[in-house]
């Protein structure tokens, strides 16, 4: 079929039976009808998005070929996208069509349309499927032109809210973080330690204080010393153990 | 917060007399995937599944809905069972798919308090419900289906292409030997699937300014690649207190890969490589 990519509009125009006979679901559907010029039809905004990327090229593609833009189609129609792929206008555009498709250009409607292939010489679409490729298209050497992938998370959240999956109270501790959250416990502990006995016992004699219930409270606590040095030398020690543990890492 | 999850959540939580032992058996063993009970045969074994449920047309609270289908009807893996309930159960259950073979990336989810891939998590024993909720600290569009815009961009912010100062001639390609080849190991296979970085809890404090341990060890991929000639431009891009230091080897991002890599160890590699201030 290659020779249908080279035939001129006439030549097409002429073998007209010969193409009703290739293809009877072509013929089944209604007349052709004459698609306006490209100044006729309006860009659709909400099609792209970024309308500056597209007059460019709208510009230089009306010297030759046909611009069709899809119609609008009502959301959530069974089949909605296989209707569009079939409206007259689409059928009637003839050689050198570009399809501007939006976001619903989907590789289930290029499947089941495959002899559209045909006639269709460029596709801009606002996103397609990993899976789809020039090749699988049977579009090798056509122009694809593709608008970029969201800056901002703001730009795909059209709703509003979106709410933020469980992460910390469902995640499952492993291993590894409960050794790294200890770590850092061990570490703020002794800090805390360090920094509290000095205060205490290193510079309270330079303050003078008249509350005897102060010196009451470090005269009874005082015996928590031993307790208090024992947990920090279990955290001196797994500090200095996670510190080792992690050259190896 | 969903209901179901803080009440799961509170029966987590020991009380002090065992809380380090109960704390040591709530940890997640490495063989807890393998394990494989004997089925009984001929009864039905039902197996419940507590799927995270949330929809933009309904914008209410989220909510774990019980799902329970027959383990002899299913396939062994927990994709096989998010399939079947889809098919048979709700249709409007929503999650994203691909492959089916731990190659796409497409099924990363939360399976039981562990990120994971649908695909590669073989549906664990009988016993207890089996909860999945999308992976963690993410927008979730809907259901299981988690937005990845932000994620996709960091992996775009590092540039991951080959940049070189002296293109070679045409028709001409770059050598490699096989040695510089070896240092690739571990980095090229990564499915981007996001299992890592949303492990992370740094990544959950700082989602935005850190780049998380997927874009860091692309990175590294790249610092690595001795055909890449911007080695020095690259590690100056990542500079940062936040792109790069966040990272505090937590090393969840290592237990979370379901391909086996091991992103903290690379960005420890990029740490060594950043010039001495």
């Amino acid at each position: 079929m290659s020779w249908l990519l080279r035939s001129t509009k006439s030549k097409l125009l002429s073998s007209s039976s010969s193409l009703s006979r290739t293809f009877p679901s072509l013929s089944r559907s209604g007349p052709t009808l004459d698609l306006p010029q490209i100044g006729a039809i309006s860009p659709l905004p909400d099609l792209f998005h970024r309308n500056t990327a597209t007059m460019p090229f709208a510009k230089e593609n009306a010297s030759g070929g046909n611009l069709a833009g899809l119609p609008k189609v009502p959301a959530n129609t069974l089949g909605s996208d296989s209707n569009a792929i079939n409206s007259p206008r689409y059928k009637a555009s003839g050689l050198d069509t570009n399809v501007l498709a939006g976001a619903r250009c989907v590789s289930g409607v290029w499947a089941a349309q495959g002899p559209m292939r045909l006639v269709v010489n460029t596709v801009m679409a606002r996103s397609f499927e990993r899976s789809m490729e020039a090749g699988t298209l049977g579009m090798i050497g056509h122009k694809r032109f593709m608008s970029d992938i969201p800056s901002k998370t703001s730009e795909t959240n059209l709703s509003g809210f979106r709410p933020l999956s469980p992460h910390l109270p469902l995640y499952q501790p492993q291993l590894s973080s409960t050794l790294s959250i200890f770590n850092r416990i061990a570490g703020a502990f002794l800090a805390g330690v360090i920094l509290l006995f000095y205060m205490i016992y290193m510079k309270l004699g330079l303050v003078s204080l008249t509350y005897d219930s102060f010196y009451q409270f470090i005269f009874y606590s005082s015996k928590l010393n031993l307790l208090v040095m024992e947990i920090s030398a279990l955290a001196v020690s797994y500090h200095l153990y996670s510190a080792i543990r992690h050259l190896f890492l | 917060m969903a209901t179901g999850l803080l009440k799961r959540a509170a029966q987590r939580l020991p009380s002090s007399p065992g809380f380090k032992l109960a704390l040591l058996r709530a940890h997640a063993s490495e063989a807890q995937a393998q394990q494989v009970e004997p089925k009984a045969r001929g009864t039905p074994t039902l197996k419940t599944f507590q799927i995270y449920r949330w929809s933009p047309e309904n914008p209410s609270k989220p909510e774990l809905k019980d799902y329970q289908i027959n383990l002899k009807e299913c396939g062994p893996m927990v994709l096989d069972a998010l399939i079947k309930i889809k098919n048979e159960i709700d249709p409007s259950l929503t999650f994203r798919r691909s492959c089916r073979e731990g190659i796409c990336g497409s099924c990363a989810m939360n399976i039981d308090g562990c990120n994971g891939l649908a695909c590669l998590t073989k549906i664990p024993s009988e016993g207890a419900a089996t909860t999945i909720t999308p992976l963690p600290h993410m927008f979730v569009i809907k259901d299981l289906v988690v937005d990845m815009t932000n994620f996709y961009n960091q992996y775009k912010s590092i540039e991951p292409w080959l940049k070189r100062k002296n293109p070679p001639e045409p028709g001409k390609e770059i050598l490699q030997s096989k040695k510089e080849r070896e240092k690739l190991d571990g980095m090229y296979e990564c499915i981007l699937c996001a299992c890592c970085s949303t492990s992370c809890p740094s990544y959950w404090w700082n989602p935005e300014s850190y780049l998380g341990p997927a874009a860091l060890l692309h990175a590294n991929r790249w610092i690595s690649d001795s055909r890449d000639e911007y080695t020095k431009e690259r590690l100056d891009a990542i500079n940062d207190e936040f792109k790069l230091y966040r990272c505090h080897t937590i090393l969840n991002c290592a237990r979370a890969c379901p391909k086996g890599l091991n992103p903290g160890k690379q960005i420890s590699h990029i740490k060594s490589l950043q010039p001495k201030a």
